[in-house]
C-alpha cells in the first residue's frame, strides 16, 4: 500500500517537473471562418440607457467579486484575447481586415477608404424618407436620383464643420486601420433640393411620434447653419451593405449568430480598438454605435460587424465642442468620486487645464492632455476593460502604421475650408499617435514580423523592431538580447546582438536540428532609450528540410 | 456532508458557466457550425463562486431593469413628462422640491404673466406630521416706472417646532416642540441700482398663533416636555409667558439692501453676496408686541483654483423692544438648522440677537461642464459653522460660541442648485439635511 502511494507520489512529481522543464509550443488552432451560412437574425434594439447602467453599475459590482480577476493581477498572468494567430495578430474575419499595418496602403487608396462613388447625387431632388427632429442636431435620411439611401447629419450651430469633418476624417482611419465602416462623404447642397416623402414620420422633441409635413422640414433647416451661398454642408453617410440587424456588444456573444464564438470582451480587434479609439478622442464606444448587417441572401448570408457614427472624435461631441474630462473620465466615475474626495480636491487633473475651443471647426483637441495609459470611454467597455498589455501594442502597431502622408490625405478628405484647421488636426493626431505608439511599444517588447532567411546552416532569425520602424527611436540606440534554447538544453543565454539580426546558425550547428525532432526556443529581448531587456518575446521554430519554420510567438505581457 | 456541500458548489458552479457563455447547443443543432468558446477558464468559474452569489441581487436588478429601460426609452415617457409639465416656450413648469421645514411638494411657475419679465410662483409642500406650506409669489410686476412690485401671500403650518427655551446655553434635554400657524400677506417695492445692487421697501401682516404640538398621535414621551412646561422656565426672563397661546397679528415694515455680484447662481466662485435688512414690527390686535429687527448677511467666495471654491459667511440680527413692547419669542434671533449653524436642530438656541461665521471649502468631485455652459456637476463641501444668541450682542462678543462642522454635497449646473445633502456634527450629535431645488 505504501509503496502504491511513494509510486504514484513519484509519477505526479515527474509530471510535474517535466511540466516545469519542457512545455512544447502548440500553435493556435486558425480561427474558422465566420462566414458559414446563418438564418437571418432578428434586429436587435440597444437600449441606450440600459446600456449604460449596465456598463457602469453590474460591471463595476462584477469587477469588485471577480475572484478569478484578482488572482490573474496577483500572478501577472492576463487573460489573452482568444482569437489570436500564431503571430500574435488576427486573421481576417467579418470583423477586421488586415490592412495598412500588414501592407501600407497607397495614399489614394488610404483616402479613398471604404468609399465606391463620391456621395450623394447633388444634381437633382434629394426624397426625405425618414426624419430626426429631437436632439439638438436633428437629420434625414434621403434617397438620391441615383437611387442611394444616405444618412444626412449636421455640424451643430455655430460649429461650422467641426462634426461632420471629424467624421469623415476619422472614418478613413478606421478604415486604414482594417475595421469596417460605412462611406462617409462631405456634401453640400441646395435646401431645395429635399422633397418630403410620403407617410415620413418622425418623433418629435416631445417624444410624440407623428406624421411629418413640410413645415417639419422648414423647421429643421432653421436649426442648421447655412454656407454664404445659401447651400448646406452636410455628412452623407451611404447605408451600409446588408440589412441592419442591430449592434453589437462589446461583450459575450450574439446568440443568434452562430459564426460569433468568441466572446466580444476576449476579442483581440475590440480589446485593442481602444487604443486607436483613444487616438482619435472616440469616447461614445457605446453598442449603439456599432452595427450587424446580413449580408447575402436570406438563409445564406451571414453578419458583417461596423463601426459606424464618429460624430463624437476629435474635438466634436456631434453637438458641440468634446467635453474637455471625456476620455479622462467615465461620465459616472466611481473611482475618480472616490479620489476626489480622498484628496479633498486638490489634485487637478489635467483635462481641468485645457482651454477652450479656439476655433469652432476643431473644438477641443489637444496633445498635450493625452495620456495613453489612463483613457476612458463614455462607459466602461467589457473588451477595453479586457485589455493586456499585448492587445494595446496590437492596436498601437495600427495607429502606428499610419504615416503622415496617410494622416495628411485622410484629414483632407474632410474638407475643411481653413488651412490653418487641416495643419492643426494633422499636427495633433501626430502628436498623439506618437505618443499612443510610444507608450504601448515599451509595455510589450516590440519585435515583430520575425522571418528565417537562409538555410539550417547559415538560418539567421530577422526580425523588425517596431519602435525603429515606425520612427519612434534610433536604431543606434537598441541593442537585443537572445537566449536560444533546444528542447530542454539551453545553448545560449542572453547574447546581445546590435542588428535587428540573430545568427541562429552559430548555436545549432553543432545539433543535428534535422533529426531532434525537438523545437528551438528563441527569447528575444530589446533594449532602447526608454526600455532594458525587462519584456521578452519567445520565437519557435521547428527544423523543416534543410531549414527551420516559424512556428509562432508568445509575447510576455 | 462536506461531499454533499461540494457537489452544490460544484451544480452552482456549472449553473453559472451556463449563464455566462449562452450555449451552443441551440444554435449549432446541426453541429456544422464550430463551437462557442467560454469567456473564463473552468478553474475560473469555480473560484468565482461566492463572487457569483453576492452578484445575484446585482444580476437580479440589472434583469429586473431591462424592461424598464426599453419601456422609458420606447415610451419617451421622460420627454412626454416634461412636455406634460412645462409649456413649450419655456415659461410655465412645475417641479418637485423639498426642504426639511416645509416638507415636500411641488412649485408651479409662470413667467411673463401680465407684463413682460414677472415670475410667478406657487408652492405647495406637505410633510409628516400635517405639516404644511401655501405660498404665492408674484414677482417683478411694473407698476409704477422702474419699480419693482412683488406681492406674496403665505400659510404655514409648522406642526412640530423645537423648542429648548431661551439663552445660548441651553440642556438638549429640555427639548418640547410647538405649533406655529402663521399667514402672511406681503408686499414689495424695489428699485434696481446698478448691475449688482438693489433697495426694497417691505411691507408684511402676520397672523401667527403658538399652540401645542398639534399631532393626535403624539405621546408625551419620557425624552421629550410639553412646550408650555419648558416655556414655563423662562417665566423670569424678559419673554412673556402670559398669553403665549393667543392668536397674534403683527404689521411690519422693512427696508432691505441687496447686494449680489456672484458670477453664477448654482455654484458661485467669485463675489459678494450681501443682504441688509432693518424694520420695525408692531402688533395690530393689541399692544404689548413692538420690537425692531435688523440682519445682516453677507458671504464672499474666493476662487482658489480650477473650481474650488472658498466661502467666508458671516451673518447677524439684533431685536430690540420698541416703545416699551415685547418680542414674540418666535421672532427672536435663532440657531440651529441648514442656514445657521448645521450641526444643531432647528430652533436649538434663541435669544434677541445673534451672530454666526461659516466657512466652507467646496470642491468639486463629478465636473461635468462644456465650456461655457455648467452640465451638472457635484460639489463636496466641508464646513465649520459657529455662532452664539445673546440678549445683547455687543456684552462678551468674543465668547460662548457654539462650533459644528460637517460635509456635503451639492448636485447643481449653471442656473441653480438642484440638490443639497449636508452633515453636520455637534455636541448635541448628528444632523442631516436635504433639499431639493
Amino acid at each position: 500500500m505504501k509503496s502504491t502511494c511513494l509510486n504514484r507520489f513519484y509519477i505526479l512529481a515527474v509530471l510535474l517537473v517535466s511540466t516545469f522543464v519542457y512545455a512544447e509550443y502548440i500553435p493556435p488552432e486558425p480561427m474558422p471562418a465566420d462566414t458559414l451560412p446563418i438564418p437571418r437574425p432578428e434586429e436587435v434594439k440597444i437600449d441606450y440607457l440600459h446600456d449604460g447602467y449596465s456598463q457602469t453599475f453590474t460591471m463595476a459590482f462584477e469587477k469588485l467579486f471577480d475572484i478569478a480577476g484578482y488572482i490573474r493581477s496577483l500572478t501577472n498572468n492576463p487573460k489573452q484575447a482568444m482569437n489570436l494567430n500564431a503571430f500574435d495578430g488576427v486573421d481576417n474575419s467579418t470583423w477586421f481586415t488586415n490592412r495598412n499595418a500588414e501592407n501600407k496602403m497607397s495614399i489614394e487608396s488610404f483616402a479613398k477608404g471604404p468609399d465606391t462613388e463620391y456621395g450623394p447625387d447633388t444634381t437633382g431632388t434629394w426624397l426625405i424618407i425618414r426624419a430626426k427632429a429631437e436632439g439638438i442636431t436633428p437629420g434625414f435620411t434621403i434617397k438620391d436620383k441615383r437611387g442611394g439611401t444616405f444618412v444626412i447629419k449636421f455640424d451643430p450651430p455655430g460649429y461650422s464643420e467641426l462634426a461632420t469633418g471629424a467624421e469623415v476624417v476619422v472614418t478613413k482611419l478606421f478604415y486604414g486601420m482594417g475595421y469596417n465602416v460605412p462611406e462617409n462623404y462631405i456634401t453640400i447642397f441646395d435646401p431645395s433640393m429635399l422633397v418630403l416623402g410620403d407617410d415620413v414620420t418622425l418623433v418629435d422633441e416631445k417624444g410624440r411620434k407623428r406624421k411629418m409635413n413640410e413645415n417639419d422640414v422648414k423647421e429643421i433647416l432653421t436649426r442648421i447653419e447655412f454656407l454664404p451661398n445659401g447651400k448646406i454642408r452636410a455628412l452623407a453617410s451611404k447605408y451600409v451593405e446588408g440589412r441592419p440587424v442591430g449592434g453589437f456588444r462589446y461583450e459575450k456573444t450574439r446568440k443568434d449568430d452562430p459564426n460569433d464564438i468568441i466572446p466580444h470582451e476576449h476579442r483581440r480587434e475590440l480589446r485593442g480598438l481602444e487604443v486607436p479609439c483613444s487616438w482619435l478622442k472616440h469616447f461614445d464606444t457605446k453598442a449603439g454605435n456599432n452595427l450587424d448587417t446580413y449580408v447575402g441572401e436570406k438563409g445564406k448570408g451571414h453578419l458583417k460587424h461596423y463601426l459606424i457614427d464618429f460624430g463624437s472624435t476629435l474635438g466634436s461631441a456631434a453637438f458641440a465642442p468634446q467635453d474637455p474630462y471625456k476620455g479622462h473620465e467615465f461620465d459616472l466615475d466611481f473611482q475618480v468620486m472616490a479620489a476626489n474626495v480622498i484628496t479633498l480636491g486638490l489634485v487637478v487633473k489635467n483635462w481641468e487645464k485645457l482651454d477652450p475651443p479656439f476655433n469652432p471647426a476643431i473644438g477641443l483637441f489637444d496633445a498635450w492632455d493625452f495620456d495613453p495609459s489612463d483613457t476612458r470611454p463614455n462607459f466602461p467597455n467589457p473588451a477595453f476593460a479586457n485589455m493586456t498589455n499585448c492587445d494595446g501594442y496590437w492596436g498601437a502597431k495600427l495607429v502606428m502604421s499610419i504615416t503622415d502622408e496617410q494622416l495628411k490625405a485622410a484629414i483632407e478628405t474632410g474638407k475643411y475650408s481653413d488651412p490653418k484647421v487641416r495643419e492643426y488636426i494633422y499636427k495633433i493626431l501626430k502628436e498623439r499617435r506618437d505618443k499612443s505608439g510610444m507608450y504601448w511599444y515599451n509595455q510589450v517588447c516590440p519585435l515583430d514580423f520575425f522571418e528565417i532567411n537562409g538555410k539550417t546552416n547559415k538560418a539567421v532569425l530577422s526580425f523588425t523592431d517596431m519602435g525603429v520602424k515606425d520612427g519612434l527611436w534610433d536604431a543606434k540606440d537598441c541593442q537585443y538580447s537572445f537566449s536560444i534554447k533546444y528542447g530542454d538544453q539551453t545553448l545560449v543565454k542572453e547574447k546581445i546582438v546590435d542588428t535587428p539580426n540573430v545568427p541562429i546558425y552559430e548555436f545549432l550547428s553543432n545539433i543535428d536540428v534535422a533529426n531532434g525532432n525537438k523545437q528551438v526556443e528563441i527569447e528575444m529581448r530589446n533594449k532602447n532609450l526608454d526600455s532594458s531587456f525587462d519584456k521578452y518575446v519567445k520565437v519557435y521554430l521547428e527544423p523543416k528540410g534543410d531549414s527551420f519554420k516559424l512556428l509562432g510567438i508568445e509575447r510576455k505581457d | 456532508m462536506k461531499i454533499k456541500n461540494l457537489i452544490i458548489l460544484l451544480v452552482i458552479s456549472l449553473f453559472f458557466q451556463t449563464f455566462a457563455q449562452e450555449s451552443s447547443s441551440d444554435n449549432n443543432e446541426k453541429n456544422e457550425y464550430p463551437e462557442k468558446r467560454k469567456g473564463r477558464d473552468t478553474w475560473e468559474y469555480i473560484v468565482n463562486i461566492p463572487g457569483y452569489i453576492c452578484l445575484l441581487p446585482v444580476w437580479a436588478l440589472d434583469a429586473t431593469l431591462v424592461p424598464v429601460s426599453y419601456a422609458i426609452t420606447e415610451t419617451k415617457v421622460i420627454e412626454k413628462t416634461v412636455d406634460f409639465l412645462t409649456s413649450d416656450d419655456g415659461k410655465r413648469g412645475v417641479f418637485p422640491t423639498y426642504e426639511a421645514r416645509t416638507g415636500a411638494g411641488l412649485n408651479f411657475y409662470q413667467k411673463d404673466l401680465i407684463q413682460h419679465g414677472t415670475d410667478l410662483q406657487i408652492t405647495a409642500t406637505v410633510w409628516a406630521s400635517a405639516r404644511q406650506s401655501f405660498q404665492l409669489y408674484f414677482n417683478d410686476l411694473k407698476l409704477i416706472g422702474p419699480v419693482n412690485t412683488s406681492l406674496s401671500a403665505m400659510f404655514f403650518k409648522y406642526t412640530d417646532e423645537p423648542f429648548f427655551g431661551i439663552g445660548n446655553n441651553l440642556d438638549y434635554d429640555f427639548e418640547s416642540h410647538f405649533l406655529l400657524k402663521q399667514y402672511q400677506a406681503n408686499i414689495e417695492l424695489g428699485v434696481d441700482l446698478g448691475k449688482y445692487n438693489a433697495l426694497t421697501f417691505h411691507s408684511g401682516w402676520e397672523q401667527n398663533q403658538v399652540s401645542e404640538e398639534d399631532n393626535d398621535n403624539y405621546e408625551k414621551g419620557e425624552d421629550d416636555y410639553l412646550f408650555s412646561t419648558v416655556y414655563s422656565r423662562f417665566s423670569n426672563n424678559y419673554v412673556p409667558v402670559t398669553d403665549v397661546f393667543d392668536k397674534t397679528r403683527i404689521i411690519h415694515g422693512e427696508l432691505k439692501f441687496k447686494h449680489d455680484s456672484r458670477n453664477a447662481v448654482g455654484n458661485p466662485s467669485s463675489g459678494w453676496e450681501l443682504y441688509l435688512n432693518g424694520g420695525l414690527f408692531k402688533q395690530t390686535d393689541g399692544s404689548q408686541y413692538g420690537f425692531y429687527r435688523g440682519t445682516a448677511d453677507v458671504t464672499k467666495y474666493f476662487h482658489l483654483f480650477y473650481n474650488r471654491v472658498l466661502a467666508f459667511r458671516a451673518a447677524g440680527q439684533i431685536t430690540t423692544s420698541y416703545d416699551g413692547g415685547d418680542i414674540p419669542f418666535y421672532y427672536l434671533a435663532e440657531l440651529g438648522e441648514r442656514t445657521t449653524i448645521r450641526g444643531y436642530e432647528r430652533g436649538r438656541f434663541r435669544e434677541k440677537d445673534k451672530l454666526l461665521g461659516s466657512v466652507e471649502y467646496r470642491f468639486p468631485i463629478l465636473k461635468r461642464y462644456r465650456p461655457g455652459r455648467e452640465a451638472g456637476s457635484l460639489d463636496m463641501v466641508l464646513f465649520v459653522d459657529s455662532g452664539k444668541v445673546a440678549p445683547d450682542i455687543k456684552d462678551n462678543i468674543a465668547e460662548n460660541y457654539h462650533t459644528t462642522w460637517g460635509f456635503g454635497l451639492r448636485f447643481y449646473n449653471s442656473n441653480s442648485l438642484m440638490m443639497q445633502f449636508y452633515t453636520g456634527f455637534s455636541d448635541d450629535g448628528v444632523r442631516l439635511y436635504y433639499v431639493l431645488n
